[in-house]
This record gives C-alpha cells, structure tokens and sequence, in this order.
C-alpha cells in the first residue's frame, strides 16, 4: 500500500509527460528528496523509506545516455553508500592541485594511450617526420 | 543397441568450470565415465616456488574461488606451523585473531554451502532457490568487502594472523544478517526438501557405502553422509575450534539428497558457531608483532627507525624460514583442504604441494556414476561439489 | 580425541520398499522411481515406524493433491509480491566500503609535491609483477620516479602495494568504472596514475581519513 502511494506520488512530482519520459530512460518511477546536484548537471535523490541499498540513486543530465563514470568524486563515495556527507561536504577534502573529473575516455579521441610504447612511437615518428619537412 | 560414447564437453553449464567428461553410454545408462581434467591448470604450485610467502598468498584465494577464505586459512595455518616449529620457544596467533578467522571461516562455508546447494538445485532443474541464495550471497561478499577490501578475492587471513581489523559496526551486522538468514534457508528447504520431483531425482543417485568412500578418500559431507563422524574441526581442531559448541551432521544412507540435507543442516551450525563467535571477540592484538611475519602499524613505521627497518625488510625480503616441512589441513566446506609446505633456509618456499579435495572427489566419479541414467550424472557432479579451480590449479 | 554429538540424517529412501525390476528391461541396479512407493516420507522421519491408517490416507491425500508443489508454490507467488531487491544498475549502485581497492591513484602531498620517492617496495611486493620502476636524481637533487609504470591487465588488485608504501604514495581508489575498449588503454603509466590521482584525491583523502587508524 506504502508503495502505491509512493508511486502516485511520484507521478504527481513530476507530471504525467515526465513520469512517462522517466519510466521510458530508466525503468522506474520513485518519489525522493533531491538531496543535491554536481556540475554536470546530475541530481542525486535519496528516500529513506526504499529498501536498503536502493534508497540513494541518480537521475544523469544526459537522460538518453547514462553514464555512471560521470559522477564526480564528491558524489561517488555517497551513491556507494561509503559515507552520508552530500557532495558539498565532500568538497571540503579538495587539495589545491585538483582536476576536474574526466568521465571514462575510452573510445573517444580523449582516450589514454601510454607514450613511449611502440605503436605511438611509429606516431611519433611520423610527426616528428612532418615537422622537419616544413622546416 | 550398441555403445555412445558422449562428450560431456568443456563447455557445458552443468559442468560446474571446465570439465570434460567421457560418458559411454548404452542407450541412457552410463557405463563408464572418465574425467579429463587439466584445462585450468595455472601451475600454482610451480609459480609459488618463485614468490615469498606474503606473494603466495593470493594464489590461495583463486584456488577455490567460491570458498576463499578457508584456503587462505589452511594456508596461514601452515606457514604458522613451518614457521613456529622453529623458533626457540611456542608461540600462537593472538586470541582475538583466532576468533576473527573462525567468524570468516564459516561464513565462508555459508557461501560455499549456498553457491554448492542452490547450482546443484539449478543443474538439476530447480532454478528459483538459485537466485534467492545468490541475493545472501551478495550479503555475505559485503562483509568480505568491509573487512578486507575486495568482495571475493580478499588476502585477509594471513600468515601472523589476520591484515586488518574488524571495522566498528559490522558484528551487529553479521548479527543482523544471522537472525533473517534462517529464514531464508526454511524457504529454500521448504521448496525443495519434501518435494516429489527432487526426490525422485536425487534419492537413490550415487550411494556410495562407508568403505568405499573411505577407500576413495572422500571426505566433507561425502564421508559425513555415510555415517563416518569425521569432522576435523572436532577431531584436530585449529585456532581454538575446541571451544565452540556445535554438532557436525552424519546421514545414514548416502545418496544425494541425504548429502544435500547435509549441506543444508551443516548451514545452520555455521550460524551457531557464527554468532558464539560474534559473543567470544575481546580487544586485543589481530596479528603477531615483533616476529617478522607481518610490517608494523604505519603509525610506527613514520616514527620509529626499527619499525621503518622491519617495514622495509618485511616488503622487500620477506621473513626467512629455517628448512623445515609442515602439513597442515582444514575442514574447508568441501572436503579436507591441505597445504604442504618445505622451506629451505630462503624467503620463498622450497615446494608448496595442494591437497585439494575436489581432486579426489572426482576420481571417484567413475565409481558413483555405474549403472545411472545420464541426467544423474549432472545430480552426481553437483553432489561432489567440485569446483575447478582446485581440481586443476 | 573430543566427544562428538552428531544429529543424524535419515535417508528418505529407508522408508521405501525392497526395488522390484521394472518391466523386461533390466537395466542392472538401477530402477526407476515411479515403481516405489511412498515419496512422501518425511527426512526426519523416525524408522521401523509401522504405516498407520491416517499416515496412508494423508499419504494419499498428498500425492493426489500436490501438497507439497503447492506450498512450494505459494511460497513463490509470495516472493511475486514482494520488494524486489534488484539494484537499478546505472542509477543505483551497490555498496562499498572505505577499504574497497580499485583503480590505482599516486597521491601528492597538500602543497603539490609528488610523494613516491622510488623506493620500489610496491614493485618487489607486487605479486603479479605489474609494476615497474626507473628512478632518477631529480634536476633539483630529490630522488624521483622518471618511470612508474602499472600494467592493470597484469594486476591482481590485491592491495599490496598500498599496505607497503611508506609514504602513502600508491593507493587504490574507489573507482572501479574504468573499463576500457583496448588493452593498450590499460597499461598505465606515471602520468596517468598522477592525474587519478589529482581526479579522485578528494574521495580518497576521506577514505584514509576513515581508515587511517586500522592500517
């Protein structure tokens, strides 16, 4: 009964068209409280009354294309269920040299390649090639 | 009709890993099987004689990957033993290590036990009990996680004793976990166990008699369902196992479902010992200091030059053991596990030789599997409980 | 040797009859079970117990009403209605914990110094061998890595090389979300390790903080 009116409640949230839209991206309809939202844009909703281990969860920016490695390391340990500090307490352990999060880069040109190993040292060659041609 | 020889291949998902198996059939009855092992053979042993005693370790986990601790505890027991035959004086692990390592040994035999019951249930046929004991398992591999740091493959216990120590919060966990977790086990029992169709697949499959198990060198509930009380947690008892109050569970006739019964009582024992173990845990040490068999606290190792040294020593050297041989065997959930060890007077083993009882099990599959119908030869796989990992090493 | 109490375990086939051959078809010791009787013998049933007339007709009952896969069955339908305890995948995720090793990081101290000084203890106490080391005088004098490479297809993530560096320079971090489409992707090199570092360092200064005191 608790979990009907969940549901209708979490209709009611959003209105009929992005209740359907939500069903449709990620499978489930729920009702929470957003507890706070990172730079890229996730929001991140928590409901004590789900059962345990489904009460924290994450609705991406990029509805069509979720991607969990998005979520910033201020985030992270709270969806994990590691700690309860929301992202904005996290940040207090922000060094100075910190970079901004990078979402998993395989398969787009971002991706890492290690130097110095033989396929780019073929590259590298042929750069170096280019280089001395034009001057 | 005339003889089928049938490739129980490789490749099969009742095949519990990478098993092939040669069943020569007449018509539908099984005359001869014959296992070809060795298709994950990874030369554990061979490798471990290159690695000091701490870097073997982790070969323990990945022998028997569903009951990882209890290979990891024969294995500490053993260097322990190697180790302490030496010294001037008698030495054990700490109290509270002991405790600690008992706890994880048997939940490792509730995860041994679910993983073996509910896939023998799903290979014969019955697939719901599968997945409602997997969600216990997951349960169980959160605990592993919490205290070690990686859900199965942890390198937890260790030679001295135990790496870390219990975080704050989890003994009222596993105390949680204990109190719904006979539930969940009437509910499985409840499906399978006065079912007409399991025992109609499982009575009567693979009775092996008291001599025979004895002559083919079974041992865990294979031994324990013919009416044999071999326990070696009462019989040689290790790390304080004497202590505890449990009762090990013998069968009568030991045909299949007498074994499954057998793993499915021996769960609830587990949880006795579980919990008086949760009541014996006292402050204290978790792993022997002074010895070099473990680095000192990194609290000390920033502060105080000897710590520094032993850390160094420790990390890069290893502790060194004088030429000795030791066995030393648990009662891992399957069968009695044991590790031999021979040390020269080196950092790394000399010959570490695995006693695995998956091994034995399935030379005598052959045996079990006369005169039974082909679809009995999965129950019978299931029943021995055999996991490739320690089969093949 | 120490007293034993043992429970015993009842085979349910002690309850059944002597086997009879089924039909000309012989095939050695091996019977079929539709020529035995009495399936719905209970496993703790006591033995030598002689049928009584209300055992034979629940018995009976039993069989012709599928007592048994009934209540099996409704305990099924029961689990149909109840929480499920799934875990949405990309939008919830599992727990972890503090200790949890993943991806690996090189940390740096607060004011930006790099903090492994190349004393190659992770590389000897690396099981698998996956790490490898170059060190070097740095151009101002301090002893530093030139190469630090990890191959995460070789490493077995058991946390050794966290439990031996002395100055907490190598860590495995939470991540473990770093799958990658090639191999060569997963060779990681000094850099690399440097930039986890500076990515994930806010996570993992708070899981040392949470765990600093049992290491």
């Amino acid at each position: 009964m608790a979990e009907i009116v969940r549901y209708c409640k979490g209709v009611l949230q959003r209105g009929v068209k992005e209740s359907l839209k939500t069903l449709y991206y990620t499978g489930e309809l729920k009702f929470g409280d957003l507890i706070g939202t990172d730079k890229v844009g996730n929001r991140y909703f928590e409901n004590k009354e789900e059962i345990y281990g489904r009460h924290r969860w994450v609705e991406y920016a990029n509805r069509s294309d979720p991607d969990p490695t998005t979520i910033p390391p201020e985030w992270h340990s709270w969806i994990h269920h590691m700690s309860d500090k929301p992202g904005s307490e996290m940040l207090a352990y922000s060094p100075i040299y910190k970079r901004e999060h990078l979402a998993n880069p395989t398969g787009t040109d971002n991706a890492y390649m290690p130097t110095k190993y033989l396929f780019n040292i073929e590259q590298q060659k042929l750069k170096e090639e280019e280089e001395e041609k034009k001057h | 009709m005339k003889n089928f020889t049938l490739n129980f291949g490789p490749q099969h998902p009742a095949a519990h890993g990478v098993l092939r198996l040669i069943v020569e059939l007449d018509g539908e009855t099984v005359l001869r099987v014959e296992p070809h092992i060795g298709l994950l053979h990874r030369g554990t042993e061979k490798l471990i004689e290159s690695k000091t005693y701490t870097q073997a370790l982790p070969y323990f986990d990945r022998l028997d990957y569903v009951s990882m601790q209890a290979q990891e505890h024969a294995y500490s027991l053993a260097v322990e033993k190697l180790y302490f035959n030496t010294l001037e004086t008698s030495i054990s692990i700490p109290e509270r290590a002991a405790v600690i390592r008992i706890l994880f040994s048997e939940i490792t035999r509730l995860l041994n036990h679910i993983m073996a019951t509910t896939t023998h249930a799903m290979d014969v046929g019955a697939l719901t009990p599968f997945l409602w004991a997997f969600e216990e398992r997951e349960k169980l591999m959160e605990f592993y996680e919490r205290v070690s740091g990686a859900r199965m493959h942890s390198a937890y216990i260790r030679p001295g004793g135990v790496s870390y120590d219990l975080p704050i919060g989890i003994s009222d966990d596993i105390y949680k976990f204990i109190l719904q977790y006979r539930k969940r086990l009437e509910e499985i029992e409840d499906m399978l166990i006065n079912n007409r169709i399991w025992k109609q697949r499982l009575v009567d499959v693979g009775i092996v008699s008291a001599e025979q198990a004895l002559n083919y060198a079974f041992t865990g509930p294979l031994l324990r369902g013919a009416g044999i009380p071999y326990d070696i947690r009462k019989i040689y008892p290790y790390d304080g196992y004497d202590k505890y109050n449990f009762k090990i569970v013998i069968g009568e006739e030991n045909n299949s479902y007498t074994r499954f019964i057998i793993r499915m009582k021996e769960m609830y024992e587990s949880l006795e010992i579980i919990e008086q173990a949760l009541n014996n845990l006292r402050p204290g040490l978790i792993k022997i200091e002074g010895l070099n068999l473990n680095s000192p606290d990194r609290a000390l190792i920033k502060k105080d030059m000897e710590s520094c040294i032993s850390h160094f020593k420790f990390f890069s050297e290893g502790f060194v053991i004088p030429a000795n041989e030791a066995y030393a065997f648990v009662e891992a959930p399957k069968g009695e596990f044991g590790v031999y060890l021979k040390s020269n007077d080196t950092a790394k083993p000399y010959r570490c030789s695995i006693k695995a009882p998956g091994f034995l099990h399935l030379q005598g599959l052959n045996m079990m599997c006369k005169d039974h119908l082909l679809a009995d030869v999965v129950t019978l796989i299931g029943t021995q409980d055999i996991v490739f990992g320690e089969v093949d090493r | 040797m120490s007293m034993i109490t043992s429970k015993f375990v009842k085979g349910a086939s002690s309850q059944l009859t002597t086997p009879q051959t089924f039909g000309a078809v012989c095939l050695g010791t091996r019977n079929f079970h539709s020529s035995k009787p009495n399936l719905h013998a209970r496993w703790d049933d006591q033995v030598d117990q002689r049928p009584t007339f209300k055992k034979i007709i629940d018995d009976t009952a039993n069989t012709f009403f599928l007592t048994e896969i009934l209540n099996g069955l409704y305990i099924t339908m029961g689990f149909f209605f109840a929480k499920k305890c799934t875990i949405n995948y990309p939008f919830e995720k599992g727990p972890l914990s503090p200790r949890f090793r993943g991806e690996h990081a090189l940390r740096r101290y607060p004011t930006g110094e790099e903090r492994c000084i190349a004393c190659k203890l992770c590389e000897a106490i690396c099981p698998a061998q996956a790490i490898t080391i170059e060190a070097e005088p740095r151009a101002d004098g301090s002893r530093r890595t030139t190469r630090y490479d990890i191959d995460m297809t070789k490493c077995i993530y058991c946390g050794y090389c966290q439990e031996a560096c002395p100055v907490d320079a190598i860590v495995e971090g939470p991540n473990f979300e770093f799958t990658t489409e090639t191999r060569l992707e997963l060779l990681y090199n000094k850099e690399k390790l440097l930039a986890n570092g500076d990515r994930w360092e806010t996570e993992i200064a708070s899981n040392i903080a949470a765990e600093y005191l049992y290491r």
